[in-house]
């Protein structure tokens, strides 16, 4: 008896599920529905849901369903269920150190054939860096790439002006930006706010002419222990345990970088785009953006931050999914997503237009996004480079916050690696 | 030292209320605040113009209105069903529920879904109630299977005799005087229901079936400056199950109103 009510019960729930599945069979003439998932706040959903609105207007077959989550990890713990469990979206939008695995499961469209026989759009609409991210191959295009955002020095120009300090709009060196970050220390205030992670030490790395990894198309082993990569990796580590312009563990701790440099006590914060916004919020100072210092006799690089739009193949509907980022990636779709600010359009009239480069919103010097753009670099594009990441960070973050020992941080990294890449 | 454990267990809440009452637009604090700078309500309108909080609350409510008395349900009655066994069936199947309690949900995810594609329930709230069909965890019907077993058997023996069935029994004999287990196993499963994350993440891709945990966790994409809405957002995520545990708690050390009297 006991056990034929819960059955009952059962029975009916799953009846009922049935139904509610049985209500949703396609009628021919209704619009097809495309799942686009993506990150983003609450700003960024706001955002995508005018461009749904907009796509669903000018193309009445179809409906785009935007599928937030807050987190890259949200992301992958979803896409990778419904991939599992044989229904995924349509499309996602991904970072470029992410969008590996896909591409070795087989989940992916390639979106090459699409983009060749697109009337809409050209390859050479787009600028160079990010289109090479996501060429996971080395010649097909995996995904769309949607913005090409790139590591930046915010700077606080009034405590610049206060350290009687000239803003380096122009460029500076390694030598620079310890002496500025020197002379903004002290009081309470830090010259240097960065996230000790591999991205932000891997331009460092390449400006000094290292690289970070043996083989950037089939890594085996990371490089950090060797010839210029080493000095930089002692650069690096040296701003915090020598120089001491960097804010130490406790304070890292009870405050973050961006709230800090908010607050008026960081001259300088290293991060990419993703902080404009926020940052456009300060009311009580000036602050602008400049390129990354380069090392001695080294060259002007930085760490590319792309996202873009891959479609899932298998649902039938990818060609659906194209037209979406035929608009999603035309004029219109760019400067819906562009009012944010949180964007750095990946279309070269787009990205170099006044609309984008307008210095009346901070900041005054947007074109240092523009030259980025042309300069960055990417990481690696292998399926474990986003574990090899993860496993590493934390040792760097150790050393560089001095709870480690540089070398023993070095010799931990190595292993990590090593067995990440072996293990594909 | 019961005061001090009450203390430590409620900091994280008054962090949380004082950080709702900060004004917008400022960095956040560097340590806690006793009162906090240009302190407002102001996050707690604002709240609801940043997502469709309406919307999230609506089917959170939904998935704990049928997935709490479901999870009640079946847990009792798989409990009852328990109790009923010969002894040797008896302790095969508590160590199977023991065994069911030991499985973790990652294992199960992938089938699960694949389970709820098939019927056509991804993206409704049904995957989520329907964890109240296997009493929502294990460790429900186990309690309430220890619960019955307490009972005195002669009461169950007298009332077969009288002629009421297992069902009658479980009902009008076992249920009222277990009362204090359904009262606690109702504050559980709705704390877990309530603030359940990973299921409605899994399952739950149109924004119009969300829940409020996923709307919550968005928030946490906000600028350090609007944090306070992030904490207005937790603040109101929090009172439901707040208000649930108290009133449990009062009927658990006073029972005004009697709900815990066996009869």
């Amino acid at each position: 008896m006991t056990i034929r009510i819960p059955a009952a019960v059962l029975s009916v729930a799953l009846l009922l599920a049935a139904c509610s599945g049985a209500g949703a069979t396609r009628d021919a003439d209704a619009p097809r529905e495309l799942t686009l998932l993506l990150v983003g706040g609450p700003e960024e959903i706001a955002g995508y849901e005018a461009m749904a609105g907009a796509f669903a207007d000018a193309n009445p077959d179809l409906t785009l369903r935007i599928s937030p989550v807050a987190k890259q990890d949200d992301l992958l713990a979803r896409l990778a269920t419904a991939i599992a469990g044989g229904s995924p979206p349509e499309l996602f939008l991904i970072n470029f150190r992410k969008y590996g695995q896909f591409v070795e499961q087989g989940t992916l469209e390639q979106v090459q054939p699409y983009l060749d026989a697109s009337d809409a759009l050209d390859e050479s609409d787009f600028v160079e860096p990010p289109l090479e991210a996501f060429r996971y191959d080395g010649s097909t295009l995996s995904c769309q790439p949607q913005n090409v955002s790139t590591l930046v020095a915010y700077v606080n120009l009034d405590m610049f002006a206060a350290a009687g300090i000239a803003v380096p709009h122009d460029g500076w060196s390694w030598d620079e930006l310890v002496t500025a970050a020197q002379a903004m220390t002290g009081d309470g205030g830090y010259g240097l706010g960065t996230d000790a992670s591999l991205i932000r030490l891997a331009p460092f790395v390449w400006s000094n002419g290292g690289e970070v990894v043996d083989d950037t198309d089939a890594p085996t082993r990371l490089t950090l222990s060797e010839g210029p990569a080493r000095e930089a990796y002692d650069f690096f580590l040296d701003l915090s345990l020598v120089h001491g312009v960097v804010p130490p563990d406790a304070q890292v701790q009870s405050e973050d970088h961006e709230s800090r440099f908010i607050r008026g006590g960081l001259g300088i914060y290293l991060n990419s785009r993703k902080s404009t916004p926020t940052l456009r919020t300060i009311t009580g100072f000036d602050w602008d953006v400049v390129p990354l210092p380069v090392a001695p006799g080294g060259q002007p690089v930085t760490m590319l931050h792309s996202d873009a739009y891959c479609i899932v193949g298998g649902t039938g509907l990818e060609a659906d999914a194209w037209r979406v980022i035929e608009f999603a990636m035309g004029e219109q779709g760019q400067t819906i997503l562009a009012e944010s600010g949180r964007t750095v359009p990946s279309r070269i009239d787009v990205l170099d237009s006044p609309g984008f480069l307008d210095p009346s919103a901070p900041p005054a010097h947007s074109e240092v996004f523009a030259d980025n753009a042309r300069i960055a670099r990417a990481t690696p594009h292998v399926a474990a480079w986003a574990q090899v990441e993860d496993a590493v960070d934390d040792a760097l973050e150790s050393a560089f916050l001095g709870r480690i020992d540089r070398e023993d941080a070095l010799r931990r990294m190595d292993e990590l690696a090593a067995q990440l890449f072996a293990q594909g | 030292m019961v005061a001090l454990g009450a203390v430590l267990f409620a900091l994280p809440m008054v962090v949380m209320v004082l950080g709702s009452l900060r004004g917008r637009g400022l960095p956040p604090p560097r340590g806690l605040e006793l009162l906090p700078a240009e302190a407002s309500l102001s996050a707690y309108s604002a709240i609801w113009g940043a997502l469709p909080w309406a919307t999230y609350l609506r089917n959170s409510l939904l998935v704990v209105a049928f997935a709490v008395p479901l999870s009640l349900l079946v847990g009792s009655l798989a409990g009852w069903g328990i109790r009923l066994l010969p002894a040797r069936q008896k302790r095969a199947v508590v160590t199977l529920t023991f065994v069911a309690l030991l499985v973790p949900v990652t294992a199960v995810w992938a089938t699960r879904f694949e389970l709820f594609r098939l019927v056509g329930a991804v993206d409704t709230l049904v995957p989520l109630i329907a964890l109240g069909l296997v009493a929502t965890s294990p460790f429900y019907v186990l309690v309430y299977a220890w619960a019955f077993h307490r009972l005195d058997p002669g009461v169950l023996d007298a009332a077969a005799v009288d002629g009421a069935g297992p069902l009658r029994s479980w009902w009008s004999i076992a249920m009222p005087q277990v009362r204090p287990v359904t009262l606690a196993i109702t504050v559980l499963a709705f704390t877990f229901h309530w603030g359940n994350f990973l299921d409605p993440l899994l399952y739950l891709s149109s924004p119009d079936v969300y829940t409020a945990p996923l709307g919550l966790r968005l928030m946490q994409q906000l600028a350090p400056t609007d944090w306070p809405l992030l904490m207005a957002g937790a603040t109101a995520l929090a009172v439901p199950s707040v208000l649930v545990f108290l009133v449990g708690q009062r009927v658990f050390l006073h029972d005004p109103l009697h709900l815990l009297e066996r009869r």
